[in-house]
Order: C-alpha cells, then sequence, then structure tokens
C-alpha cells in the first residue's frame, strides 16, 4: 500500500523525531553521505560534453524522483513508519517557519562562518559531520535569505508561471529552453542578478550555505525541497491530463543534443530505469 | 546503486588519469608566478559578481539591462588570463588551449563505447547516450569550445563547468551561472566569505586521482 508524504508543517513531535533519527542513522552507516557523492558525480552542465541526467535536461524530474526514493528507501530501513516530508516554500516563506526548528533541521548558519549550530545537524553534537564538500569546513553551513544581497523564496505566483505551462520539456532542452514546465521550474533565468534565479534553483539559492554547492545533499533540507518539487511534477500531471514526458524518443545523429538527454523510454543513470516508468508514483507514495 | 555509481567513478577516474595528464603541466605552470605581464591586482574588489570591474573582463555579458545572453567565446578570448587579489583571496586562471578542443556534444569515439547490447538488461531499454557514464565525457574532454579554464583560488582549484549560454558555474555555486571565469572565481570567493577555503583535495581530482568536481574528503 502507498506511503504518504507529508507536508513538514504538518508533523508531529513524534514523526519529527523518528525522522531526524532515521537520518542521523544512515548518516553514521555511511548510506548519506554516499547519496550526496552520487549528486555530485550527477551534476554535468549543458555547456559541457556528455550525458545529462539531473540537472539543466528533460530528466530533472524523474532523476530526482528516483534518488528520493533511493534516500525514502534507506531511510525507511532505518525507521519503515517515516516518509520525506515536503517543504511548499511558498507558504514557510521564513526563517522562523516549523522546520527549521531545534525539534527538525535546526536554524540558520551564524553569520561568522555560516556554520549551523541549533538542532540535530549542529556539528557539536558529532553526529552530522560534513565529509563531502567542496571546501574545508566539516560543519553544515547555511545562509537563509543570504542577508547581504537579500532575495525572497519563489512565490505561488512563480510557482503558477511554470505550472501553467502545457508542455514538459521543449527544445533545446537544456538551461536556455524558454518553454516547457520542466526548465520554468527547475529556475535556470536569463540573465544576471537575482531575478535569474528561479523556482527550485532560487530555493537553492535562498537556503545557500551547503544548498548553493555541487554537495547540497549535505543539508537535510535538499529532501524536503524536492520532496516538494517532486509534488510539483504531479501537480503539473493533474493540471495537463494526458500531457507526457518529452521528448519521447531520443534526438538524432546531427543533433546538438545527440546522446546528451534521456528520452522518455531511454534508460537514467545510475539506474536503469526510464523516465516513463517514473511518471506514475501513486503505487508506491502520495502526497497529502 | 552504490555499486553502479563506484563502478562508473572507476570510469571517470581511469579516463582522467587519460586525459588529464597532457593538460597537467600548465597547471603547475600556474602555481609560479604570473606566466606573463597581463595581470591584474584589483586593490578595490568589485561588487559581488560583476564582471566589469576591473576592466579585464570587463562588459561581458553586459549589466544590468544588458543583453540577455552571456559573452560568446571570440570576447572572452580578449580576457584569457587574469591574476588578482579579491577580497583577501588570489584568484588565478588560465585559458588551457593544451587541453584540446571538442565541441559539446560531439560524438565520442567508438572506442570509448562498450559493445552494442554490452550493458542492456535483458529485455530492455536502450541506456541514453549509449551507456556512456555521466560525467565521463566531462571529464575527459574539456569546455564548449576553445579549451578549458584552470581557476584557483589561494592555490587551489576552483572546478568551472560551463553552460549552453556560454557562462560558467563554479562548484560552490552551483546553481546559477557567471558570464566569465572572473565573475564566477568572484562569486565563489564572496560564498566561501574569508573564513573558509576550497578543499586542498580538488587538486588531487585534478590530477586524475578523484572525479572531475574534486570533492572527496
Amino acid at each position: 500500500m502507498a506511503y504518504a508524504r507529508k507536508n513538514v508543517s504538518a508533523l508531529t513531535r513524534t514523526e519529527k523525531r523518528r525522522l531526524v533519527d532515521a537520518f542521523l542513522r544512515i548518516k553514521r552507516t555511511g548510506e548519506y553521505d554516499e547519496f550526496v557523492r552520487i549528486h555530485i558525480d550527477h551534476y554535468v552542465a549543458d555547456g559541457e560534453g556528455g550525458l545529462r541526467a539531473a540537472h539543466m535536461a528533460p530528466s530533472f524530474f524523474p532523476w530526482h524522483r528516483r534518488f528520493l526514493l533511493d534516500l525514502e528507501r534507506a531511510l525507511r530501513r532505518a525507521d519503515p513508519g517515516v516518509s520525506v516530508p515536503y517543504w511548499d516554500w511558498t507558504k514557510d516563506r521564513t526563517p522562523a517557519a516549523p522546520l527549521w526548528g531545534d525539534d527538525l533541521l535546526g536554524g540558520n548558519g551564524r553569520r561568522s562562518d555560516r556554520q549551523v549550530t541549533t538542532g540535530p545537524f549542529a556539528r557539536r553534537h558529532g553526529k552530522w559531520v560534513v565529509r563531502e564538500s567542496t571546501t574545508d569546513g566539516d560543519y553544515l553551513m547555511r545562509d537563509l535569505g543570504r542577508p547581504r544581497d537579500p532575495l525572497d523564496l519563489p512565490t505561488a505566483d512563480d510557482l503558477d508561471g511554470a505550472l501553467r505551462d502545457p508542455v514538459y520539456d521543449a527544445e533545446p532542452w537544456d538551461s536556455t529552453s524558454d518553454r516547457g514546465f520542466r526548465n520554468k521550474l527547475e529556475g535556470w533565468g536569463a540573465g544576471r542578478g537575482n531575478g535569474a534565479w528561479r523556482n527550485h534553483n532560487r530555493v537553492h539559492r535562498w537556503v545557500g550555505g551547503h544548498m548553493l554547492g555541487g554537495a547540497s545533499v549535505n543539508d537535510p533540507v535538499f529532501w524536503l525541497h524536492h520532496s516538494f518539487v517532486d509534488l510539483l511534477w504531479t501537480r503539473w500531471q493533474q493540471r495537463h491530463r494526458g500531457a507526457r514526458y518529452l521528448p519521447e524518443s531520443p534526438p538524432e545523429l546531427g543533433d546538438r543534443q545527440y546522446r546528451r538527454i534521456v528520452a522518455r523510454h531511454e534508460a537514467m543513470p545510475p539506474w536503469r530505469v526510464t523516465p516513463q516508468e517514473l511518471e506514475d508514483h501513486s503505487r508506491i507514495y502520495r502526497y497529502v | 546503486m552504490a555499486a553502479g555509481n563506484s563502478t562508473r567513478r572507476d570510469v571517470v577516474r581511469g579516463l582522467l588519469a587519460a586525459a588529464v595528464a597532457a593538460a597537467l603541466a600548465p597547471l603547475v605552470t600556474a602555481s609560479g608566478p604570473p606566466r606573463t605581464s597581463r595581470t591584474s591586482r584589483s586593490s578595490q574588489p568589485p561588487r559581488a559578481g560583476d564582471g566589469s570591474g576591473s576592466g579585464i573582463d570587463g562588459g561581458i555579458g553586459g549589466g544590468p539591462g544588458g543583453p540577455q545572453r552571456f559573452g560568446t567565446e571570440p570576447q572572452t578570448r580578449s580576457a584569457a588570463e587574469f591574476d588578482e587579489m579579491y577580497r583577501g583571496c588570489r584568484i588565478r586562471g588560465f585559458k588551457d588551449t593544451l587541453c584540446g578542443e571538442r565541441p559539446a556534444g560531439t560524438v565520442r569515439p567508438t572506442g570509448a563505447v562498450p559493445p552494442a547490447g554490452a550493458v542492456r538488461p535483458a529485455g530492455a531499454v536502450r541506456p541514453a547516450g549509449a551507456v556512456r557514464p555521466a560525467g565521463a565525457a566531462r571529464a575527459a574532454s574539456p569546455a564548449a569550445s576553445g579549451g578549458s579554464w584552470r581557476v584557483t583560488v589561494d592555490d587551489r582549484p576552483l572546478h568551472l563547468m560551463r553552460r549552453a549560454d556560454g557562462g560558467y558555474l563554479t562548484m560552490v555555486d552551483h546553481y546559477q551561472s557567471y558570464p566569465t571565469p572572473l565573475a564566477a572565481a568572484r562569486a565563489a570567493v564572496d560564498e566561501l566569505g574569508g573564513t573558509l577555503r576550497l578543499r586542498a583535495t580538488a587538486a588531487r581530482a585534478e590530477r586524475g586521482e578523484g572525479h572531475g568536481h574534486g570533492v572527496r574528503a
């Protein structure tokens, strides 16, 4: 039977404690850091050669759906009663929101070095030591809202701009696609400054610290963010009945995207699963 | 999943060892004094992400209200090297043309692709990209055109990636691109915030002992 993924603001005290304990447990076994590495390894930018599965590509949604499922399975091996809640950042918009509380993710990083010093993932407890990172600190970092050049989380209107698009994705199937739900939600804008960050990307920027970089998975909020992104794919499907993952077939020889993106029936690395197989999650989990 | 991934990394590691060897000499050179007189030492740091501050990469991509797309290759070629102090960090970069040129999307040599069906599961789907591990090409081939940039912050390598619009991303800031390598390097220094350094182990990755991002602890 399908299990439920809940809004993080609706979790009970006990649910929060069990979720935190499950995270700490798979961190202790080393499983968690493997997820950090996988995300780093699969970040291929679209100005480079090579297959892009995770970002700047149509398979952004199914890749992260499968990635989340793997993490959730690891958590549920530790505690079969937990699932990955979602963070609706159009509603929980401030550092005072419950998810940043001491009983769940902990709060903002301190001003001097952005180190998270509150909650269960604070370095001083010794249970959340960052091992896979781009910088030399071994502590979790956040910079909520980036005070030195503030920006807000995406709004419901921003989100609606993406959800309104009836086409899943469009040529050139990368970060410069100006049509299609996928890039509008993934959030690659043109130009510079705060306006260049949209939706999914903008949330990474708003949290800051580890969430801004390749090692973003070090912050457990990564999963809550992507649980919501995953829900948005489902909402888009519900809004545009019959709309499917695109492209249906791979770009042909001679196309700039030849062998660089994953079509509907092709397998995504590092798994063998296709986007089509991930279009419907209703037998595994549902959002409540 | 874990096993598959480590296999993939092994492949990348192998490709790196082969492909990066030739590019190593210029990296070592970059650790010494500036190679040419084309250097810049800004005593007044430009604003974060402002590519027009020092003049060395000036104007590319335009300021507010400027062009939406970032600079094209011929424009960046005029700033093929930089060396400056920015917020207390020494940032240096040069374009490593010895690393070869391979346009993005170039079909790999057939020798790099396993025999058809080699990894195809029974009854199954064709793996996307003809089984090339993600990231392998990134590690083996430089950016979209004209060689790849080698950038260091306080002598520690800062891995740059290209975006399809010509912009640059760094491993410190993966969700926004910048018009030039210098602007990307300054933005990375902004993120380091004066208290952090890039991991020294990144250098190991550049030498082919890790993967392209060089973040192994």
